[in-house]
């Protein structure tokens, strides 16, 4: 999760954006949810903070609903789903009026092509389909470069796959 | 007649060290073997006296006032500085007496030898914080007086040779004050090795041992004769004494010239003498071992 | 030919990669969160052959830094890095780097001062260190982490100055927080940091000396005057190296750097991470009408006091934000801020925030500029986002 955010600002520096990924670091515990952000821009960024309100909110792992995570805290009205599912908004129980909603089965994808590893490659891809901020080719090289050799190009396997099989609704 | 060299040309005259001082003994003894490519090291101690107040100073080489903890741990960084720059000619020597080596600076100088740097360090043992008016140190025997421990210390003097023979030190060796020609010779095996080498000096001192000054290479001749302090060096792993008493003498006149072991009775120096004894015994068994 | 290369890092990475532009020859460290990964980056860069220098693992953060004092004794360029309890173990040797007037440059990753523990950003470790004789920065972002590395050394070297210096960047806001940075090229720092070569060697075989000795009562003071005059200077160089840096590299720098400020009301002051934060916030309330500026500070030592009243002095009010709570009296930069404007300027609100990691949002800062633009005045330092606090 935290390597997806710091992918997707080098996708965004290749871009020649603006781009910025605080983690919130601390005493993880393996499975337990895990929270990062981002911010993407074509003006420089100044604020320095982690994000309350986003524009986009991206569920890597729909089952955090279960474990009492709300992942629409703070989600602007009028912005961005992306999901790790092919359920419907109405069957995630959304509430908040949103824009667009990007749909991607990411366990799938990530399983065939990279086995058994963190969706993501995939949710990054997803990311790009569905709100167009970064360019998937960018995205796929900050994979590449993060990770050489043969895992890097898996993964931006993995992101592109993901960016064609993503389903864009827009309200 | 034996001919004695002179010694001591690389520090000043008319140092402020008290009457009968064996720190300045090895520490002339010492840079006549170093030379004047040498950067020395002291810390607030007994040695600062030789490195000087105000604008003076009693080295003839450059010289650094480190902090009482960190003599080695500057050393790492000049050696490793030198070594970069490719200068490869520099003596890096550390001077510090017991408490900065076994005390505070004990850290600092087991990082350094783990490490591996190239430098030298050598410890004149007087047996307690002198600079600052005679405190115990973890060197100090059991049964000195002190001033912190004005009934006699309780406990061993910490052998912080034996901790460094544990690192695996290329260089370690015991000296005397009263044995300097053999001191010289180990100071010239340091300055060839191509690593951490620690020489242990024991340094008998008049002010706080209360004996007389002109007693002090007597006293520490006695210590080594006594087998209270035994001269040797470890090289890689080999293990050699450089000196043989071809008999030891009682610890007795060790113990009774010197005003500090007064909390010692007789039977305690009986105690004393044993173990001197089987500990010299062991040396020697050792040495034959290791050498044939 | 761009002269960079932009890139996407976090702020360790981006200090790592200017000291090694920097070609340091002797980096001697520690680890210690959230330092760690710049020391890391090095001896990596160091091991594969990339950087020609030594790496001393230094047992202590304590030895690190004397091994750092020695190897810039000998005349190499030397580095180190720290943080929190790492930098006040290393307080007893900080005023030995700066005594003996060693160009010596350590970025200090801005981390609370246990007790209680804490892994996150608040100054109290810097301000710790704030009358030890180092010059002090504080970054505000990668780019500045970076830049400030290799405007450091210019700045130390030079022979007015021959003081350390000590970047601070914030602890995870900065260290590891990934952003574009511009990487400037190896040939373009080379010519703006020529290799160090003192005038005299501290260490010379032909004519000895004692270096950092005892120190008697007649010359003590003399010493310590020149050490502050070397600070004085600073003031002087430090306009001058950022204007050549500006030259070679095409940003900007300044000592304090106000925005906003001409016709504000309220200006707000800080420095760090959450500089740009304010800066946010300064223009969301532009927009609804507040009349609200920032003055950041890049300099806290020496402290640039004559620049910081000329840009304060016609303000309404003037709220300082400090990242450390000054325990016993209010934050340190509330202090010099009152001092510098001492006895006629505007009245100086205190207040403290963001300490041992605590977020700061454009929601503190509304609720500062509020209480700064309602209050007559303010006895007492306010603990901006303290629970049950008077601004929760």
């Amino acid at each position: 999760m935290v390597t997806a955010a710091k992918v997707l600002v080098s996708a965004a520096v290749l871009g020649e954006s603006f781009a910025q990924a605080i983690p919130a670091y601390g005493q993880e515990r393996q499975g337990a949810p895990v929270y990062a952000c981002a911010r993407v821009s074509h003006s420089p960024i100044e604020i320095n903070c982690f994000v309350y309100e986003p524009d986009c909110a991206v569920v890597f792992d729909i089952n955090i609903k279960e474990l009492g995570v709300d992942f629409e805290h703070g989600l602007k009205s009028g912005g961005i789903i992306i999901a790790n599912t092919q359920k419907s908004l109405e069957e995630l129980g959304v509430t908040t009026p949103v824009s667009k909603y990007g749909a991607v089965d990411a366990w799938t994808i990530t399983d065939k092509i990279l086995g058994r590893v963190p969706p993501n490659a995939a949710m990054l891809g997803a990311l790009a389909r569905t709100t167009e901020w970064v360019k998937i080719e960018h995205i796929c090289q900050a994979l590449m470069e993060s990770m050489p050799g043969r895992k890097g190009v898996l993964n931006a396997d993995a992101a592109r796959a993901a960016y064609e099989q993503t389903r864009v609704i827009t309200f | 007649m034996k001919e004695y060299p002179v010694i001591g040309q690389m520090l000043h005259n008319g140092l402020t060290t008290c009457e009968g001082c064996s720190m300045e003994i090895v520490a002339r003894a010492m840079l006549d073997i170093l030379g004047p490519r040498t950067v020395m090291l002291t810390p607030p101690s007994c040695s600062a006296i030789l490195t000087g107040a105000g604008l003076e100073t009693g080295w003839k080489v450059p010289s650094f006032m480190s902090n009482l903890e960190a003599v080695a741990a500057y050393a790492s960084g000049i050696s490793e500085a030198y070594a970069i720059l490719g200068v490869e000619d520099v003596n890096v020597v550390g001077f510090a007496g017991d408490g900065g080596t076994v005390d505070i600076g004990l850290q600092a100088l087991s990082g350094a030898v783990e490490r591996g740097h190239r430098f030298i360090y050598v410890c004149y043992d007087n047996e307690a914080y002198m600079n600052t008016g005679i405190q115990r140190s973890g060197a100090t025997p059991p049964g000195a007086w002190t001033t912190t421990t004005p009934s006699g210390k309780i406990g061993p003097k910490k052998d912080v040779v034996a901790m460094l023979a544990a690192q695996g030190i290329p260089y370690l060796a015991t000296a005397s004050a009263g044995f300097i020609e053999d001191f010289q010779r180990k100071v010239r095996k340091a300055k060839d090795i191509d690593g951490p080498a620690y020489i242990h000096v024991h340094a008998p001192c008049p002010t706080g041992w209360r004996f007389a000054p002109r007693q002090t290479v007597n006293m520490a001749r006695l210590a080594v004769n006594s087998g209270l302090w035994p001269l040797f060096e470890i090289t890689g792993h080999r293990f050699r004494l450089t000196y043989r008493p071809k008999q030891l003498l009682p610890v007795g006149e060790y113990f009774r010239s010197q005003g500090r072991f007064s909390s010692l009775d007789d039977s305690a120096l009986d105690l004393v003498e044993k173990e001197a004894r089987d500990s010299y015994e062991r040396l020697l068994k050792r040495h034959e071992e290791e050498n044939g | 030919m761009t002269g960079h290369k932009y890139m996407a890092l976090d702020g360790n990475a981006a200090v790592a990669l200017g000291a090694a532009l920097c070609r340091v020859q002797v980096v001697a460290a520690y680890p210690i969160t959230p330092q760690t990964p710049i020391v890391e980056r090095l001896a990596s860069e160091i091991s594969s052959g990339k950087l020609k220098a030594r790496y001393i693992n230094a047992e202590s953060e304590h030895s690190a830094l004397c091994a750092t004092i020695g190897a810039s004794l000998t005349g190499a360029r030397a580095f180190t890095a720290t943080a929190s309890a790492g930098l006040a173990l290393m307080h007893e040797v900080t005023g030995v780097a700066a005594g003996t007037r060693l160009p010596i440059v350590m970025p200090v990753v801005n981390r609370a001062l246990p007790s209680p523990w804490s892994l996150w950003c608040d100054h109290s470790d810097a301000m710790g260190e704030r009358d030890q004789g180092w010059i002090q920065l504080f970054a505000q972002n990668a780019q500045e982490a970076l830049d400030f590395i290799i405007i450091s050394y210019r700045l130390a070297e030079d022979e007015r100055v021959l003081l350390p210096v000590m970047p601070s960047l914030d602890g995870f806001f900065t260290s590891h927080t990934v952003q574009g940075v511009k990487v400037p090229d190896q040939e373009l720092v080379d010519v703006f940091l020529p290799p160090y070569r003192r005038s005299k060697p501290y260490f010379d075989f032909n004519e000895p000396a004692a270096i950092n000795p005892l120190t008697t009562p007649d010359v003590f003071t003399e010493a310590k005057r020149g050490h502050q005059v070397a600070m004085e200077n600073v003031r002087k160089v430090l306009p001058e190296v950022f204007g050549l840096f500006a030259q070679h590299f095409k940003r900007a720098y300044s000592p304090i750097t106000p925005y906003r400020i001409e016709d504000a009301e309220i200006i707000l002051v800080c420095m760090g991470s959450m500089v740009g934060t304010v800066k946010h916030t300064v223009d969301l309330l532009r927009g609804q009408g507040l009349k609200v500026g920032l003055l950041k500070i890049t300099a806290f030592r020496p402290f640039f006091k004559t620049e910081v009243r000329e840009c304060l002095k016609y303000a309404e009010r003037v709220a300082v934000i400090d990242r450390s709570a000054g325990l016993g009296s209010e934050g340190p930069l509330s202090l010099e801020v009152k001092a510098a404007l001492y006895p006629d300027g505007p009245a100086v609100y205190s207040f403290s925030a963001g300490l041992g990691g605590r977020d700061v949002t454009p929601r503190t800062i509304e609720k500062i500029v509020k209480y700064t633009a309602t209050h007559k005045s303010t006895q007492d330092p306010v603990w901006a986002d303290l629970k049950g606090g008077v601004l929760d």
